[in-house]
Parts: C-alpha cells; structure tokens; sequence
C-alpha cells in the first residue's frame, strides 16, 4: 500500500467515524448534537439534520454517506484498475453531492451544520486524493 | 558506417519503440474511456441524487383530503369531551398545570404533538407524547394543559406575516373553546418548515375542520387587536423560560403548592417518562 492509499485510508476511515456517528444521532435524537450555531430555538444542526434533505427516499443522508465512506475504505485493500476507479467515482459521486447539500444549508436553510460541513471537506479531500491515484496509477 | 548487425539491432529498436508507444497509446485511450464512462456514471448519480433530495419538500395537507379527514379524527376523538376555557384544556381546578410553549409552524412541536403512526414532511415521525399527557392527565381532570405562543421555525416562513396569523387563529378559536382542536389539527396537518404554506385558505381549512366552531365568528375575532398582543406577550415571556434558551417545544410543569418542575426544552432523551417524572415532581 502506497502513502497516497494509505492516506485516502486514513481519510475514509475519519468519514466513517462522522457518519457512524451521525448515523447514530440520526435515530437516537438529533437534540443531542453538539454545534455551533443556534437559531430560532433549535441548533442549525439539528435544523439541517432534521430537513427535507437529510434524507433520501427515506434514507437518512447520513447513512449514505457512511455506506460511500465505507465503499472507499474497501476499495484501498482491493488491487487493481476497476476499484482504484470505483473508489474515484464514489469520491466524486459524494464530494458534488455534499456541494449540493453545502449549497441548500447557505441558500436554502440558512443554517450551517459543522458536521455536514465537515464531511463535504472530507470528500473534498477523498476526492482529489483518489483522482490522483487513479490518474497517477493508470 | 553500421554494420549490418548494428543495423538491425537499430531496427529492432525502432520497432519495439513503435509498438510501445501503439501499446501506450491504446491503454491512454482505454482510460481516458474508462475516465468519460466513469465521470458520465458520477453525473447520472448525482443528477439523480439531487432530483430525488429536492423532492423530498412538501406542501400541508390539504382540507378535503383522506390525509386531513384521517388527522381530524384522530383530533376529534382524542379531545371528545375534555372541556376547555380560555386556551385551558381540562377541568380549570386541575392542581397541576402544564404549559407548552409552542409554534405551530415548529416541526419538533409537531413530533411532540402527533401520535406514532404520524410523519411530518420532515419524514420525522409522531411521539405520541402529548397525546399520552392528555389521555392520561388532563381527561382524568389531573392537569389542565395551556399553549402559550413562541415564535421559532415560523421565523423561516418567507411570509413574515405567517407567525401572528397563524398564532392568533389559534387563539381565535379559543374564543369559542376550540383552541385545542385548532393547534392540534395544524400540527397534524402541517406542512415543511419554511415552505410558505401557511396561506389564508390553509388557516380557513383547518377552522373548518373544527367540529362546532362558528366560522363567522372566528374570522371576525382574527382581527381582534387583542390577540396579537396576547401573542406577543406570551412569545416574549416565552423567550425568557428556560434561560432565555428560545427553544420549542418547551414544556414546563408546575404544582399545586408553586412547585415548578425543571422545563423541559426539545424532545427529552428519556421520552414521555421525562414528563411523568416532572408531573411527579410536583403534583
């Protein structure tokens, strides 16, 4: 495993800890997250968590994301062409997806929740890393 | 001048050159195939991502509908028989009381408020903790349950004006001691927060689903001026419950003998056993 794998790793393993996390917080109660921001009675974390974009069909976001971090961790212990651009596409799919969500939080929601933000620099962050293996390896 | 095995040699070279530039040629081609198929998949995938995220908004429930007919009779048989008198549901002599701060645009209001087999356009999903205070308190004349008004979600309506309509509707219907059914049908037949769905025809549907409400009397009492500061005062003294947290719902139980329970602010992580614990505190 090269430093720049071992680096998405080390990244991907970060989102899956985040996404656990508010995966957890998502069935168990959104009051007990801990933010920044409070508006209007509730933090704008929960205002973002609990809104009509956190969820997918009925499928929280969080899980999502989770699943596409998890994606990415697997991809780094598989050999090959096909899973260095698997773990490229599932970057990209979330990095432009957490911009639309980024997006709707400013313009939207006008609330900013740290934790999607977070997440959204990871993928950022996945994303370039993975285009550079792929790119690099190929 | 080469020999002739230099020569050939030289060729060789040229060939084995050709052929690894035709094999570099053809695998830089395959990935920047592999790359268009790849990025091509990713922006179906996040095309359709965004389509199905920027369906998920709702409108309220509209009158005439199964969903609207379903909610009112939950409403209705869940407050058959429980007297009210100025916004106070429950017999008056109750010893404990129970206030909830409230907005009726708030989406976790409306998760307090709705029973389990409820999902509100936040996809959040009933608790059925109100409904269990009133079935278990306030019909057996053990509490009396007041709603006082606290602007929060309703700060997101793009109508500015929506909060001290909707408010005040409510308050309206108090007169004729229907308040209860009003707030508890809005919440059952709410809509996304922030998504402007508090119109006039929303306020006059919900009013016509109040079984026995005297219609024309309720439109003329909206314009009552004191109502609104009625809603203003109880937003301002609602700011200050709880330190000035700001936060609905927020409920607060008090005793008796002055005894006030801590309130108890959002969704408790313990559930509806928060509540018994705070009713028991006190009564």
């Amino acid at each position: 495993m090269n430093a720049l794998t071992i680096a998405i790793l080390i990244v991907a393993l970060i989102g899956v800890a985040e996404a656990s996390y508010l995966t957890y917080i998502h069935y168990h109660g959104l009051g007990s997250l801990p933010c920044f921001g409070k508006n209007s009675g509730h933090s704008s974390c929960e205002a973002v968590q609990s809104s009509v974009y956190s969820k997918l069909a009925g499928v929280p976001v969080a899980l999502l994301g989770l699943l596409g971090y998890v994606t990415i961790v697997a991809s780094t212990f598989v050999r090959g062409e096909l899973a260095r651009a698997a773990c490229f596409g599932t970057a990209l799919i979330g990095c432009c997806f957490s911009l639309y969500l980024t997006y709707r939080e400013i313009f939207t929601l006008k609330e900013i929740c740290e934790w999607c933000v977070a997440s959204a620099c990871l993928m950022t962050v996945l994303a370039v890393l993975a285009a550079v293996r792929y790119l690099r390896a190929s | 001048m080469a020999s002739r095995k230099e020569q050939k040699e030289q060729a060789k070279a040229q060939r084995l050159a050709k052929e690894q530039a035709a094999t570099d040629r053809a695998a830089r081609q395959r990935r920047m195939q592999t790359l268009g198929g790849l990025l091509a998949v990713v922006v179906i995938v996040v095309v359709v991502l965004i389509v199905v995220s920027s369906g998920g908004g709702g409108s309220a429930i509209k009158p005439e509908t199964a969903a609207a007919k379903a909610a009112s009779k939950h409403v209705n048989s869940l407050l058959a028989g429980i007297p009210e008198s100025d916004g106070t549901l429950g017999k008056p002599s109750a010893p404990v009381t129970i206030t909830e701060y409230g907005d009726l645009e708030c989406s976790v209001c409306d998760v307090l408020a709705t029973p389990s087999s409820f999902t509100n356009p936040e996809s959040e999903q009933g608790s059925g903790w109100e409904d269990q205070l009133i079935n278990t308190y306030v019909k057996t004349g053990k509490a009396r349950l007041v709603f006082k008004s606290l602007e929060t979600a309703s700060s997101e309506n793009p109508d500015s004006s929506a909060w001290v309509q909707q408010q005040v509707a409510a308050e309206a219907a108090g007169l004729q001691g229907k308040e209860w059914y009003y707030l508890e049908l809005m919440y059952n037949e709410q809509g996304a927060e922030g998504s402007n769905y508090v119109t006039e025809s929303y306020l006059q549907g919900l009013a016509k689903q109040v079984p026995g409400l005297n219609f024309k009397k309720w439109m003329s009492d909206r314009n009552k001026a004191s109502l609104r500061s009625q809603v203003n005062t109880e937003n301002n003294a609602g700011t200050a419950v709880d330190g000035g947290s700001g936060s609905t719902p927020t409920v607060v139980i008090s005793g008796p003998v002055g005894k006030t329970a801590t309130p108890i602010v959002g969704l408790p992580k313990s559930g509806y056993a928060a509540y018994v614990a705070a009713y028991n505190s006190v009564a």
